[in-house]
């Protein structure tokens, strides 16, 4: 155990009862002070001394045993790792057959036809580049779906499970139909049970549009903010006019036509918040609008807050009086929320789905991976997604699309520039994380640490997930011990579909 | 400081008709209790307090405290199992891929020898995994390498992490064998197991063997060559036997001997045991047996308690196989099985499951389009007399044996328990306190 130092976090729950993380395993077990001090004195000092402590502070009649459930415990690899040990993993052709995920990402288009405040490309985001009017041509798309295709066989070959799917992505990618069309007449004619996802801004959803997306069974996922003051005070035409009525209109013909043809095709809705939304207003949105969406789910997503001055101009419209609600909306909102979630699961009622996935969070923390670490902790294996821009260049990901390309349609995947990108993301990780308590639950990955055209390590997002993280798993314990069977039976079958996608 | 009592992470308590056990999978042991300890256990494991626990019952939480599998805690406290890999919830979501940890190779049914008790082409199966002249039909048995070196190919794709060689008697295809161990190593498969009479080992084979590294899993018959001739109908085949093993031995070859068990042979035991472990590590020895079902008259009567013992095949029980055992079949869940003739089978010994033949699909094709996941999923908690055991997690179940003697996928013959379960008796072979 020489080198090795303690990797695990205690934390309390709200009845007071302390419980330890152990960063190293994944586990959580209870830990008031006798099994603290077991822990934390096991190394460096001798058993008697430590038995001895605890009959004599801690008043304890069986020490033998306690020593013996720690030292089990230990010697099963718990709490303690040397931080200077590291691995570096490399990515090769078997790694890329043998990913969890499998999946074709094309930026159908750079143009988009609104001009969301919090765009990445907007100038909220000085870092990264601006709008373009790049679109995708076919014999781009024909190229990388060729490539991907084959690489998909060769994953099927190696026990993927899942048919090859297709992700259209933009700018708003429906300002290319044409190409969409033909994409899915091209990959149709190559293996029928291809998948297709879009995710579109909803503003141009027509009915040529919706014929594709029922004949084909497209997966559409629409950026909808929720009511229409929390949408339209970010999501505007080029004009500045809101977009929520046009996308309601839309999404009613399209939900009736699907309703008309009796078919249970999900919608799922991509939602973002800032820290002036009422959370409770987003979610009761979508629970009046239940009839009309459903089969529907709503995936919640905090407006990026690094590397942008988006939140300046928030607190600008808001000393402006232009905004109905203050900056502590959210907090506030989210407290009230939470407490509505919490409440129904610990009494075993099932929560609104639309309640469910703004603490989706909480219920993969407490169904957590445990065991061996992967390599690269939470983040996706490079070349598992696989995004390509319109000019035909590799990126690992649709929102890491602007540097770091990792090949092209021409040459493939190019595994130099894939380790080089993984080498220099584990080495912030071992810099960074090494010793943090709790860093396999951290979501961290790719594209927190891009900036420029290198990465950096995150020093914002890590202090919030600092902040937050203790705070999730104090939540969750305390709601485990109120009810032990709060957290199952939460996921129907509705979401499965729509998380395939996300489960890295 | 005695108000609530919790099992301990690595333990796992699960419910039995009339009795429970506690699986601590950090030293593998399971202990057995009694139905007022599991009462009084599932009490404590909901958190409810300690107020009024009798002397006797708080002596038995003292035990489990000493014996490092419980602790004392002063306020209610949820604790959580240990598990390794994705949670079942999440998994049912995000599938894991294909992957066959061991494939079975049968490259040939024929054998040098003639049991009584495996007549050539007779299909009837009482024994568990090991050779048999299963019917053959020469026009479709597998005899092209390139076709093997593909199955080799799309296994070693499916992560396959050893191939067992299996017969008949796989040496008699030893130049078959000899190309294809080559092949598999190169295409990254590195652990080889040969199940064999023992009979046929030259130095050409020994010279193989000892550059694949392949580990042997030698069936002994008898301890004399009068025993081996009732039994095979060859002559001086036990001394045969006898001198390769110990050639294995010198050589430094891994092996296991399995000895057969039957009414020919049961009254042997001891002396074939005198005579092999001298140079055989006694824990690499070890009884199968032919059992009575389907109807026969080659099983030892005199063992015939031992075939119903099933705690006999409790093992230590750690938390990957606990983990594993909870999720999937203990064979069926990571192995697959191909015959001569290229059907592919959960098991080489279910040749009732025939999941579909690699000439006519490619393997992912197969577990595909058939019941693969099925199988693969048919834990006790399936089978009709098991699933309310609380030994469920901890014992093996070859289901190629049990489907056999009683005709049902789910079925259970071989079990002694489904007696103790309805009685009050504690099972002596386990930890039990």
């Amino acid at each position: 155990m020489q080198g090795a130092q303690l990797n695990a976090y205690r934390f309390s729950t709200e009845s007071g009862n302390q419980y330890i993380f152990d960063n190293v395993s994944g586990m959580v077990i209870p830990c008031p002070d006798d099994v603290y001090y077991l822990i934390t004195h096991f190394n460096d000092h001798e058993k008697n001394d430590i038995i001895g402590e605890l009959k004599t502070t801690y008043n304890h009649k069986d020490a033998g045993g306690s020593y013996g459930y720690i030292e089990t415990l230990i010697r099963n690899g718990f709490f303690y790792k040397d931080p200077s040990k590291r691995t570096s993993p490399v990515i090769n052709e078997h790694t890329v057959l043998h990913t969890p995920s499998s999946a074709l990402i094309l930026i159908a288009t750079e143009k988009c036809n609104l001009r969301c405040k919090y765009c990445v490309y907007s100038d909220s985001y000085p870092l990264i580049k601006s709008y373009s009017n790049k679109h995708m041509t076919f014999d781009v798309a024909r190229k990388a779906i060729d490539y991907y295709m084959e690489l998909h066989k060769e994953r099927v070959k190696s026990g993927f499970k899942k048919a090859p799917a297709i992700v259209f992505y933009g700018g708003e990618p429906l300002m290319e139909l044409g190409l969409i069309k033909q994409v899915v007449d091209y990959c149709r004619a190559k293996d029928p049970k291809t998948v297709f996802y879009i995710t579109t801004n909803g503003t141009l959803i027509d009915d040529e549009f919706i014929r594709l997306a029922i004949e084909n069974s497209i997966m559409v996922t629409v950026s909808l903010d929720g009511n229409e003051y929390e949408h339209d005070r970010k999501r505007v035409f080029k004009n500045g006019k809101g977009t929520f009525n046009q996308i309601i209109k839309n999404l009613t013909d399209f939900q009736t036509e699907k309703q008309k043809q009796g078919l249970e095709q999900i919608i799922t809705f991509n939602s973002c918040y800032d820290s002036f939304t009422d959370i409770c207003q987003v979610v009761d949105f979508f629970e009046e609008k239940r009839d009309m969406f459903s089969p529907f789910s709503v995936f919640l997503g905090e407006i990026n807050p690094f590397y942008t001055n988006y939140y300046d101009d928030l607190d600008d419209l808001y000393s402006r009086g232009l905004l109905e609600t203050d900056r502590n909306s959210l907090t506030n909102s989210m407290s009230k929320i939470r407490a509505r979630f919490l409440d129904d699961i610990i009494n075993d009622k099932t929560p609104s789905s639309t309640m469910y996935s703004i603490f989706l969070g909480l219920f993969f923390l407490k169904n957590r991976a445990k065991g061996i670490q992967p390599i690269l902790n939470n983040s996706c294996i490079p070349t598992s997604k696989l995004s390509v821009d319109p000019d035909g260049r590799f990126y690992v990901c649709e929102r890491v699309n602007q540097q770091f390309s990792i090949g092209d349609i021409d040459r493939g995947i190019d595994f130099d520039k894939v380790n080089r990108l993984v080498n220099e993301y584990v080495s912030l990780l071992h810099e960074n994380c090494g010793t943090c308590g709790f860093s396999r639950l951290c979501e961290v990955c790719f594209m927190h640490f891009v900036r420029d055209n290198e990465l950096v390590f995150n020093q914002e997002f890590c202090e919030k997930r600092r902040t937050t993280i203790p705070k999730i798993l104090e939540m969750v314990y305390s709601t485990l011990e109120a009810n032990p069977r709060a957290f199952d039976n939460l996921l129907d079958y509705s979401f499965h579909e729509a998380y395939e996608v996300l489960i890295k | 400081m005695k108000r609530h009592f919790r099992l301990n992470a690595y333990c796992y308590l699960v419910d039995g008709l009339s009795k429970g056990c506690i699986y601590n999978v950090s030293t593998g042991d399971m202990i057995s209790i009694d139905e007022d300890k599991l009462n009084l256990l599932n009490k404590c494991e909901s958190n409810i307090p300690l107020d009024r626990i009798t002397d006797t019952e708080l002596g038995f939480l003292d035990t489990l405290v000493g014996m490092s599998v419980g602790m004392y805690y002063e306020t209610p406290m949820y604790v959580e199992r240990f598990y390794v890999g994705q949670h079942p919830a999440v998994e049912m979501v995000a599938p894991s891929n294909y992957a066959v940890g061991n494939a079975f190779i049968e490259l040939d049914t024929m054998c040098n020898f003639d049991c009584v008790f495996c007549k050539e082409g007779d299909n009837t199966l009482f024994r568990k995994t090991g050779c048999k002249r299963w019917a053959r039909n020469e026009g479709s048995t597998i005899r092209d390498i390139d076709q093997w070196k593909d199955i080799l190919g799309q296994l070693a794709k499916l992560n396959c992490q050893q191939v067992t060689f299996v017969g008949g008697e796989p040496f008699l295809q030893f130049s078959l064998m000899e190309k294809l161990l080559a092949h598999a190593k190169a295409q990254g498969i590195y652990r080889v197991l040969i199940y064999t009479n023992g009979s046929l080992l030259n130095d050409e084979i020994l010279e193989c063997i000892k550059k694949y590294n392949a580990e042997l899993n030698v069936q002994v018959l008898g301890s004399n060559d009068d025993t081996y001739r009732k039994i095979t109908g060859v002559s001086e085949m036990h001394s045969k036997v006898l001198d390769n093993v110990s050639l294995l031995a010198s050589d430094n070859v891994r092996y296991t001997l399995t000895f057969l068990v039957n009414r020919l042979n049961e009254n042997e035991i001891e002396d074939a045991y005198a005579l092999y472990s001298p140079f055989t590590n006694p824990n690499r020895i070890r009884l199968e047996f032919l059992y009575p079902l389907p109807h026969n008259d080659f099983y030892s009567t005199k063992f015939l308690g031992l075939m119903y013992d099933k705690t006999s095949s409790f093992g230590k029980v750690d938390v990957n196989s606990f983990c594993h055992h909870a999720k999937y079949h203990n064979c069926y869940g990571h192995q697959l099985g191909i015959t001569a003739e290229g059907d592919i089978l959960p098991c080489i010994m279910s040749r009732k499951l025939v999941l579909g033949n690699v000439r006519k699909n490619d393997i992912v094709s197969i577990l595909k389009d058939s019941d693969y996941e099925q199988y693969q999923k048919l834990t006790k908690d399936e089978i009709d007399k098991c699933k309310q055991c609380s030994y469920r997690y901890g014992c093996f179940d070859c289901r190629a044996l049990e489907m056999s003697a009683t005709d049902y996928l789910k079925g259970l013959e071989y079990c002694n328990l489904k007696s103790a379960l309805r009685s009050d008796e504690v099972l002596e072979d386990l930890v039990s306190i």
